[in-house]
């Protein structure tokens, strides 16, 4: 299928009208959502508005993204909705005044949103299986999982929805339903893009980025996005560092290495084939292991509780039954998290940066799984890792919760048949580089496109 | 801890490509300038046992400098960290029916590779 540059190229030339590849997105949701569950909301009449608006625009042939149908995770803003973050409570909060900012910035290169996307309930949570809206499913195999918490953008982006989708990483939400769907997505350093107009889980640990089908897409959606922004403290103001420029330099001289360790220790044979192939590919046997990584997850995790816990402590006191019984009993745990605990873990969070920032000065890209596994069975409770049963739905980020927990940017790039009993489900490697330096896993990535190593093709039967 | 980081890898390499020279052509003083100069090196050969580098240099000087060219295979060189490696080799003489097995311990030491351990022994082909 069509990706998003290729389609915007031939909306600019007037070989196709955005109208009609609007009103073809909108067919193809239609007909195929009851499979998926990706869409909370549908913007049929804003979408072909919009669309209209762009092919009689004065700019059109400048528009980077001419008529792409695109779609966001409904943490995001759009203007005259209420951001439900995959709540039943926020269905009564005040409709959004505009749209978010990444939302802004997209549609002013002529993209056109067309809808809304499942999530875990508060984006907490690796599975979105939502009791409000219900489970998203698995494009490549209905019965199972996408991941989360945005299991609707990597199943709509899966399933041939949309070439673009966005969603959010506080400690694997982007990376985890990427590895589960089998489409590339990006994590970018934490202050890249700016987060105005979206509904928060952990201000401190909170990422956005997009999901696509091609490496080009996704490094022509990222770039689009970046640029300072005032409104959201954390970010970091730099200016826009285009990468889709410096794509075709392939690997050239950058340094690869794979993360052993935890990253190798807590994954099952399915992700070690997929690591394994791809530091073959890129020809390194060299292997990294990083300090005290199961701590940095502890503070991810800590972090989590205790800003997550406070954001909704007020909703908690009040109505907590009216959250999803999947996040309800973790929040109120949150709640009561002591302080100290979370002070702590970011002097830990700290340290670990340090640590890390060290490891970059002798190499560019660290390889490591996304997921433990392949996607597992909607409902399933536990896993057997390393030789631990562990909770399912929160084990499936232990590999990115200590990678996010110091920002850095990831790419994640799908493999396919590496579990033999299920050769045809993804799974995700998570390609690492140091801060800002998004170019450097984008070109690594673009380089196992190339190679054949790595694609994100749409779901047999959609 | 950091395995097979390039520059340290190509160092190692090339220790190692030097050893097998020096090896082949029975230059002794090269040998012995790749031994590291302890009581503590300890080196196995197929025949003997050699504790110390001074029980290591009488042997090499008593050696015959015949029959020593070789061919490695399945040659496996790991680098642990900046200053640490392992070196382990097949190898086959011209005409021998024997399969021959060599393994170092390389250490970096007073800035320069050195072998302090090594294991050499023969199986059936």
């Amino acid at each position: 299928m069509i990706g998003a540059t290729a389609l915007a190229a031939s909306v600019r030339d007037g070989s196709r009208r955005a109208a009609d590849v609007v009103q073809q997105a909108l067919e193809r949701i239609a007909a195929t959502d009851a499979k998926v569950n990706a869409f909370t909301s549908v913007l049929a009449e804003r979408a072909l508005k919009r669309a209209k608006i762009i092919d009689l625009h004065p700019r059109r042939e400048r528009m980077r993204l001419a008529g792409v149908p695109f779609a966001v995770k409904n943490l995001f803003d759009i203007a005259a909705l209420p951001t439900l973050a995959g709540s039943k409570i926020e269905r009564d909060a005040a409709p959004a005044a505009r749209d978010a900012v990444l939302v802004r910035r997209l549609e002013a290169e002529g993209a056109v949103l067309v809808g809304a996307l499942n999530m875990d309930e508060y984006a907490y949570g690796f599975s979105t299986e939502n009791t409000h809206y219900g489970a998203t499913r698995n494009p490549h195999d209905p019965t199972r999982i996408s991941g989360g918490s945005s299991g609707g953008s990597a199943a709509a982006v899966a399933a041939g929805q949309v070439p673009i989708a966005l969603g959010s990483d506080t400690n694997g939400s982007i990376r985890v339903p990427a590895s589960l769907c089998g489409t590339f997505g990006l994590k970018p350093t934490f202050g890249r893009l700016p987060r105005t107009g979206s509904y928060p889980f952990v201000a401190s640990l909170d990422h956005l980025g997009p999901f696509a089908r091609y490496v080009a897409d996704l490094t022509l959606c990222y770039d689009l996005m970046q640029g300072p922004e005032r409104h959201d403290p954390a970010c970091a103001q730099r200016d826009i560092e285009a990468v889709s420029p410096l794509l075709d330099q392939g690997v050239g001289a950058l340094r690869v290495a794979v993360l052993g360790g935890w990253f190798r220790e807590m994954a099952l044979p399915e992700a070690l084939a997929a690591v394994d192939a791809v530091a073959q590919g890129l020809g390194t046997t060299r292997l990294i292991e990083l300090p005290e990584v199961a701590r940095a997850r502890a503070a991810a995790f800590l972090i989590t509780c205790g800003e997550g816990g406070a954001l909704h402590l007020d909703d908690l006191k009040k109505r907590a039954n009216d959250f999803d019984p999947m996040t309800r009993d973790r929040f109120l745990a949150n709640a009561l998290v002591p302080a100290a605990w979370v002070v702590q873990a970011q002097r830990t969070r700290h340290w670990f940066a340090r640590r890390v920032a060290r490891v970059f000065e002798t190499v560019d890209v660290l390889i490591a799984p996304a997921t433990p596994c392949v996607a597992p069975a909607i409902g399933t409770e536990w896993l057997e890792i390393n030789g631990q049963r562990l909770p399912a739905r929160a084990s499936m980020g232990l590999l990115t919760q200590p990678i996010s927990c110091i920002g850095l940017p990831v790419v994640t790039v799908p493999l396919w048949g590496m579990n033999p009993h299920a050769p045809q489900l993804p799974i995700g490697v998570q390609l690492i580089a140091a801060p800002w330096r998004e170019d450097h896993c984008l070109r690594v990535a673009a380089a196992l496109e190339a190679m054949g190593l790595c694609s994100a093709p749409v779901a047999k039967g959609f | 801890m950091d395995f097979n980081r390039p520059e340290v890898l190509t160092e190692l390499q090339a220790a190692f490509a030097r050893y097998e020279d020096a090896l082949v052509h029975n230059r002794v003083e090269v040998l012995d300038e790749l031994f590291w100069d302890s009581a503590q090196t300890v080196r196995y050969g197929v025949g003997e046992n050699l504790y110390g580098i001074d029980a290591i240099r009488a042997f090499r000087q008593a050696r015959s400098a015949a029959g020593l060219a070789r061919t490695l295979q399945r040659t496996v060189i790991t680098t642990y960290g900046d200053d640490f490696g392992t070196a382990m080799t097949e190898f086959r003489r011209e005409g021998g029916d024997k399969l021959g097995r060599q393994s170092q311990t390389w250490c970096r030491i007073d800035g320069r590779w050195v072998v302090v351990a090594a294991h050499v022994s023969l199986m059936p082909a």
